[in-house]
């Protein structure tokens, strides 16, 4: 269930913190497949904005009966800086923050933290992820010969995004090409069976059954 | 200023602490969670010295009538028993309050047998429908209640305490004169409307020390057409009326509900300089609308005569009404607390500014 609507107090003992609407969108789709029904995901942002947010959760009626919180992050460029930035945030609200990455806290609300795409080990977005997980679709091979395109005539420039832009214009393949990537989350067009999505879906199955 | 206040064994309070009071309180929570006895507590501690102000707060309840009986064998019931934490009359009720001036004060109330403290040292004024001249305070049938207090006084740097008692027995209620509290205070409850002529008293109050125009300006902000406010001696009684350019005067009941219950609320804050206004439910008579207009005001009068505001409520339209009123002020003079029932404890969450700002943005529910 996704906290956004108006009025919005907290109903169930997991949540799921995530940065934006469309990512919420996306672990909404991939908490469906897994019949996790009670984990309330909130957009409350990244950066600044998420120890000021938490904060204010925290506060909300109904926190006294979470049992655990799990907090999806992108590395972007670093994913070490990222875990940290979260578990001060975690910390600096009072709650218990895990130890080291991959770790749990101990206190409940018991917390966990997922820096996508792959832990602290490398850099990326949640982007990165979904691109593995379809690098042998067929849209693929055009999508790569567009970009290899690109960078020949030095065309794009933000390659920070490229996985970002590359997602969207395997979008634009689709059926109905204008959705964003959690809409076409929750539209069936990722394959969530596939084993790139194995980590992510553990994380979000122990947040749901702590 | 209150800055803090304790609150131990009364209404639903086993144990409750507020740490972080302003200006402006603004206090919510679900059914039931302890509201208005939080307004109860605060109402007694302003009293300081007055345990007949127990039998006031059952009134704002809607319980006009003390019934007790006086049977040998139901000696164990009381009229205050409801004001006991689960009704557990062997723990004291104490609440303590500390100021932002550094003074502290700390009463408390148990319910005593007449042998032992006996409240006989003092006059006794007493009153009930079959008043005896001296209460029959030594006999078995009487039950009495305790207060204490013990104060310190930052100003003056001294301690005080003492004890005062009211008792009940089969010639009526009897309470010895107390002194005057410390500051004044008005409980505006939900449902029940002060008489018009205290309305008017407290007008007439502020028109000797020329500070009527409050009310005027206040009242314009939701009656634009009101050009003046007067007293008026009608049906034996004094009443406000205003002038709203018809061809004669009205009584300011007759322009809404809203309007009569504004008035009382800026009167009471004015009159209340220096001390607390405590108001139940206070969007009540209000349209949503005017919520604004109305917190504007209050922030205003309330600042100016350096009263302290505790309000309870249900809607979210007011906090939002209030944070905007309050973001646009001066200074912003608002905290919002909400009541939140934590397994067996009620416990104060506070959000300020910052969080309300955060909240709003986020469409979170703070009530």
């Amino acid at each position: 269930m996704i906290k956004t609507k108006d009025q919005s107090n907290i109903e169930l003992p997991h949540l799921l913190l995530v940065e934006g609407i469309d990512d919420a969108n996306f672990f909404e789709a991939i908490l469906n497949t897994l019949s996790l029904n009670d984990v309330e995901i909130w957009p409350i942002g990244g950066g600044r904005d998420f120890k000021k947010r938490l904060g204010v959760l925290r506060k909300l009626s109904g926190f006294e009966r979470v049992i655990s919180i799990g907090v999806i992050r992108d590395a972007d460029t670093n994913p070490t800086a990222a875990f940290d930035s979260v578990t001060e945030a975690i910390r600096e609200n009072g709650l218990s923050a895990p130890a080291s990455y991959g770790c749990r806290s101990t206190e409940t609300p018991i917390v966990s933290i997922m820096i996508l795409p792959n832990g602290i080990s490398s850099t990326g977005m949640l982007e990165s992820l979904c691109l593995k997980a379809i690098e042998n679709d067929p849209a693929m091979q055009c999508i790569n010969s567009f970009f290899d395109c690109l960078h020949t005539h030095s065309v794009f420039q933000r390659e920070v995004d490229e996985d970002k832009a590359k997602v969207h214009a395997f979008l634009a393949s689709r059926e109905k090409p204008d959705k964003r990537l959690g809409e076409s989350a929750l539209a069936g067009y990722w394959p969530f069976d596939s084993e790139i999505f194995e980590d992510l879906k553990r994380f979000l199955f122990e947040i749901g059954n702590t | 200023m209150y800055k803090s206040i304790k609150i131990n064994n009364f209404r639903g309070f086993k144990e409750f602490e507020m740490d972080n009071l302003g200006r402006v309180n603004l206090i919510a929570g679900v059914n039931n969670v302890g509201k208005t006895a939080l307004l109860e507590a605060i109402f007694l501690h302003c009293g300081a010295y007055n345990p007949a102000l127990t039998l006031k707060i059952d009134s704002f309840r809607g319980f006009g009538q003390i019934h007790v009986e006086f049977d040998r064998s139901r000696l164990e019931k009381s009229p205050w028993d409801s004001l006991f934490h689960d009704f557990d009359k062997s723990r004291k009720i104490e609440i303590n309050g500390k100021f932002t001036d550094g003074s502290v004060r700390n009463i408390g109330l148990q319910i005593v047998r007449p042998s032992g403290e006996s409240p006989e040292k003092g006059p006794i004024i007493q009153y009930g429908p079959s008043a005896l001249k001296n209460p029959p305070l030594d006999t078995e049938n009487t039950i009495v209640l305790k207060l204490n207090y013990e104060e310190f006084t930052k100003k003056k740097s001294k301690m005080n305490h003492g004890s005062s008692f009211l008792s009940i027995g089969p010639g009526g209620v009897g309470t010895p004169i107390i002194k005057q509290p410390p500051f004044p205070a008005a409980f505006l409850p939900a449902r029940y409307r002060p008489p018009p002529e205290e309305d008017a008293k407290w007008f007439s109050d502020l028109e000797v020390v020329g500070q009527h125009d409050m009310l005027l300006v206040s009242l314009k902000l939701i009656e634009p057409k009101l050009k003046r406010v007067a007293v008026v001696a009608t049906g034996g009684a004094p009443v406000l009326f205003g002038d709203i350019g018809l061809k004669q005067m009205l009584p300011l009941a007759y322009m809404g509900d809203g309007m009569s219950r504004f008035a009382s609320l800026i009167l009471a804050i004015s009159h209340s300089k220096g001390g607390v206004v405590l108001i139940d439910e206070i969007e009540n008579g209000f349209h949503h609308t005017m919520m604004k207009k109305v917190w504007d005001a209050i922030g205003k009068v309330a600042s100016s005569s350096d009263t302290q505001i505790f309000a309870t409520t249900h809607s979210l339209e007011c906090i939002i009404a209030a944070h905007k009123a309050f973001t646009l002020a001066e200074n912003y003079d608002l905290l919002v607390h909400r009541l939140n029932r934590e397994v067996d404890a009620i416990k104060d969450v506070t959000f300020s500014k910052c969080d309300l700002d955060t909240a709003f943005e986020m469409k979170m529910d703070v009530r």
